[in-house]
């Protein structure tokens, strides 16, 4: 039979101190680069706005496209090129209509492939639900894991999230992606992730600490995490090649999406087998628990 | 075999087609030529699309619309049930804008989404969106007059047909011949429109009349065809919406004791004119005209003084006319409406996403299945069919539901393909655990799933529970993404709890000594 790891016996725990340093690094180059961009950068469903994507027949350079925008007090738009098409995303303030009016500056007039508004009061609407959508997700999973381990585990899984959250909305940052409501349906996905890894490690830690009269946590973490280790790199594998795939062929639209995924992926995984089985070491170092479940 | 394997046989047998007769209508569906369909009966195709999935805007292209209800100028008073008359109001331009199945929908206290799939002239919906409402009152021509009207058109029709096309093929009175106790079946609406704007048609109809749609119910059965008769109305309005101070409707008339009517109620102002009107045409029709459409057309009977006039429904049900009374109602106090949120997708970049969407599954599924057979072998192959019935079941329950498949429920689906595969690879690795240890292939199996089934049972009930979460709180595409984690997550159980593990514990029955892992 084909097998990743014959017997492995890496030492984790061991290396924590500089994978807590690596978390903190790309964190803080994520806060640089939210000073830097002046915040995130929303999409319109977050701030508001028309959208209007034309498809032209014949290539036209961005200069043609603002002069002809200007026409109509539109020369404030933002102008984006789908590179390798004759397709343009405009971006404006929230106008009805507003479609029909750009593409009939033109002649010929291209096609409105698609055309969105948000207004005001649902932009506001969405802001409010994002946030509170992320915070009940994590709030529902630590008292799920509260329920199901003990209540530092919780805190230490709910810790791992946010890590996991903040490294993702990090490098979006960096890579300057538009943070939009189907970015924050991906944090949610991969907060279940996440969590879904954590658990995985979680059981196999509780059942091996089943029986054990002596607390030897850090050797016992580490032992659950190398007796896991197939199964993690193989579910982390086929669930990234999947993504990798619908990064590449999902189309423009989850283009991003896809794209917050394959990093949630990656960090959830790691997440779960540096940041969680560490912080739960490091507060068992500092104040034992008087009895375990 | 054991009872309880017998069991879980038999159950997953029922699942299985179960989900095979719900996804039959899909495949049917998906398989028709445009030619194939002509020949099916209309309630045959529409039971088909019915339960066929749903495609979402996003895939098919159409327009995603929520307006919001102005009510600033309206009193304390107005406002109660503004939002229900202006969806009235909607409903009735929408259902003349013939787009195939629009979904109009209260939105919280004062919004409404529309939702306008297919090939959308957007240019023209905003504009029958934006405009106010026209809710009048006219004059129906005498019956004489009409019925002549009628004649020379039907004769003029036949003439132009005769010209234009083969003489064989042509029948008399191709008017008259759509009609059907004085009312012309919903289908062939179209066709009479289309004789209607043949060149001199028009000149034949009186310059101040025009033939308007009168939809007032044949009051038929459910799924039986609508009828409707065409009307030759004055185009002089003779009151307006604003006439109406109410409109309810009730029960009880004086010629049927259970008789549906609405009794309508005119401001002061209004009440001169109308006894005027009424006085001056006993006996004559007056059409209650909304947007172009005849709402009702009742015989004036007599005069009436008060201003309070009721409309006799005889035995039309009791829905209708509460129906009708609505419609008057929005009419007469109409609220405008501001779009607040607009998705519109053409039709082209719509069969992009479905391109892309589709190959991305299939790419992803043969990715995990040759990875399975590969590292897994015999137990890969039982492992890809749980796959497979898992993506069945989840379309299968995903049509059962009506819901709608988005864009982001491909991903989704993407996403549960990498989740079942997780449930797998944990019961597998932890059988090969214990098959390491020394166990034999049965207890190895025994102690392997007792194990897995905690952690799987763990894992995905989180995974349950923000995709609960996302579905609470999410708009359309988000939603989409949601359901189709749920469902996936719940087939996943299913298929890797129970399918897959009948399959190995008959495998151990029938005696195998050593598993293929």
């Amino acid at each position: 039979m084909i097998q990743i790891f014959k017997n492995p016996q890496y030492d984790f725990i061991g290396r924590r101190k500089p994978a807590f340093i690596l978390s903190a690094v790309v964190i803080l180059a994520g806060i640089v680069s939210l000073v830097a961009h002046r915040g995130l950068r929303y999409g319109i469903d977050f701030t508001g706005g028309s959208l209007v994507e034309l498809r032209f027949d014949n290539p036209i350079k961005t200069a043609e496209i603002r002069e002809k925008l200007s026409h109509i007090g539109l020369q404030d738009a933002v102008i984006q090129e789908e590179r390798g098409t004759n397709r343009y995303l405009i971006k404006t303030m929230p106008e009805e209509g507003v479609g029909i009016k750009i593409a009939n500056l033109f002649t010929p007039p291209p096609t409105v492939e698609r055309e969105e508004l948000v207004g005001p009061s649902i932009s506001e609407g969405f802001r409010k639900k994002a946030f509170l959508v992320i915070a009940l997700g994590m709030l529902v999973m630590l008292i799920y894991i509260s329920v199901r381990f003990t209540f530092r585990w919780g805190i230490c899984a709910i810790i791992a999230i946010i890590h996991d959250v903040l490294v993702v909305v990090s490098i979006l940052s960096i890579m300057n992606k538009e943070f939009t409501v189907l970015i924050v349906a991906a944090l949610l996905a991969i907060i279940g992730y996440s969590i879904n890894d954590s658990i995985v490690i979680s059981d196999r830690v509780r059942e091996n600490l089943r029986g054990l009269r002596k607390r030897v946590l850090p050797e016992v973490i580490n032992t659950s995490i190398n007796q896991n280790l197939s199964r993690t790199i193989l579910t982390s594998l086929t669930t990234f090649f999947v993504l990798v795939i619908l990064f590449l062929f999902g189309g423009r639209v989850i283009h991003d999406f896809a794209f917050a995924l394959l990093i949630g992926v990656i960090v959830g995984t790691y997440s779960s087998i540096y940041i969680l089985s560490s912080l739960i070491i490091e507060w068992e170092k500092r104040s034992p628990t008087k009895s375990r479940r | 075999m054991k009872l309880e394997m017998r069991i879980k046989a038999v159950i997953i047998l029922l699942a299985i087609i179960l989900a095979g007769w719900q996804l039959s209508y899909t495949w049917r569906y998906t398989k028709l030529t445009p030619q194939k369909s002509e020949e099916l009966p209309p309630s045959e195709l529409k039971k088909l699309k019915d339960k066929a999935i749903k495609l979402g805007l996003d895939l098919q292209g159409g327009m995603h619309l929520v307006l919001q209800v102005d009510m600033s100028k309206l009193t304390e008073k107005e406002r109660q049930g503004a939002t229900d008359r202006a969806l009235e109001i909607l409903r009735n331009r929408i259902d003349q804008f013939g787009v195939s199945e629009p979904s109009i929908a209260k939105q919280g206290g004062n919004r409404i989404a529309i939702q306008l799939p297919g090939v959308v002239d957007r240019a023209r919906a905003l504009e029958l969106i934006g405009k106010t409402a026209q809710l009048e009152f006219r004059l129906v021509e005498k019956e004489k007059i009409a019925e002549k009207v009628l004649t020379k058109i039907d004769e003029l029709v036949y003439e132009k047909e005769l010209e234009t096309e083969d003489s064989l093929e042509v029948f008399e009175h191709p008017i008259f011949a759509l009609f059907y106790n004085g009312k012309v079946a919903e289908r062939d609406t179209a066709l009479f429109n289309e004789y209607l704007r043949m060149p001199g048609v028009a000149q034949i109809i009186p310059s101040d009349d025009e033939l308007l749609w009168d939809e007032t119910s044949s009051g038929g059965l459910e799924g039986v065809e609508e009828y409707l008769e065409p009307l030759l109305v004055k185009k002089k309005t003779c009151l307006k919406g604003d006439a109406i101070v109410d409109a309810r409707a009730g029960i009880g008339t004086p010629k049927n004791p259970v008789g549906a009517r609405v009794d309508l109620t005119m401001t002061p102002k209004a009440r001169r004119d109308w006894a005027h009107i009424t006085g001056a045409n006993v006996g004559r029709r007056i059409a209650i005209v909304m947007d172009g459409v005849v709402k009702s057309a009742p015989v004036v009977i007599e005069r009436i003084a008060g201003g309070r006039s009721m409309i006799e429904m005889g035995t039309t049900p009791f829905k209708e006319a509460k129906d009708l009374a609505l419609i008057i109602r929005a009419g007469a106090l109409p609220a405008p409406v501001h779009i607040v949120e607009e998705h519109s997708i053409g039709p082209s970049l719509g069969a992009d996403s479905i391109r892309a969407g589709v190959r991305s599954v299939y790419f992803g599924a043969i990715l995990v299945l040759l990875f399975m057979i590969i590292y897994y072998r015999m137990c890969g192959v039982l492992a890809n069919f749980a796959l497979f019935f898992n993506i069945f079941f989840l379309l299968a329950v995903l049509s059962g539901l009506k819901a709608t498949l988005t864009l982001p429920g491909l991903a989704g689906i993407v996403l549960v393909l990498g989740t079942a595969v997780d449930a797998n690879i944990l019961i597998f690795e932890r059988i090969r655990e214990e098959l390491r240890t020394g166990k034999t292939t049965r207890s190895a199996i025994d102690a392997g799933y007792s194990r897995a089934f905690r952690t799987i049972l763990d894992a995905n009930v989180t995974t349950f529970l923000s995709g609960a979460i996302l579905y609470y709180f999410g708009t359309g595409p988000i939603k989409g993404f949601a359901v189709t984690l749920m469902i996936g997550i719940a087939a996943n159980l299913f298929t890797a709890i129970v399918m897959t593990k009948l399959v190995l514990d008959y495998v151990v029955m029938k005696g195998v000594k050593k598993l293929y892992i």
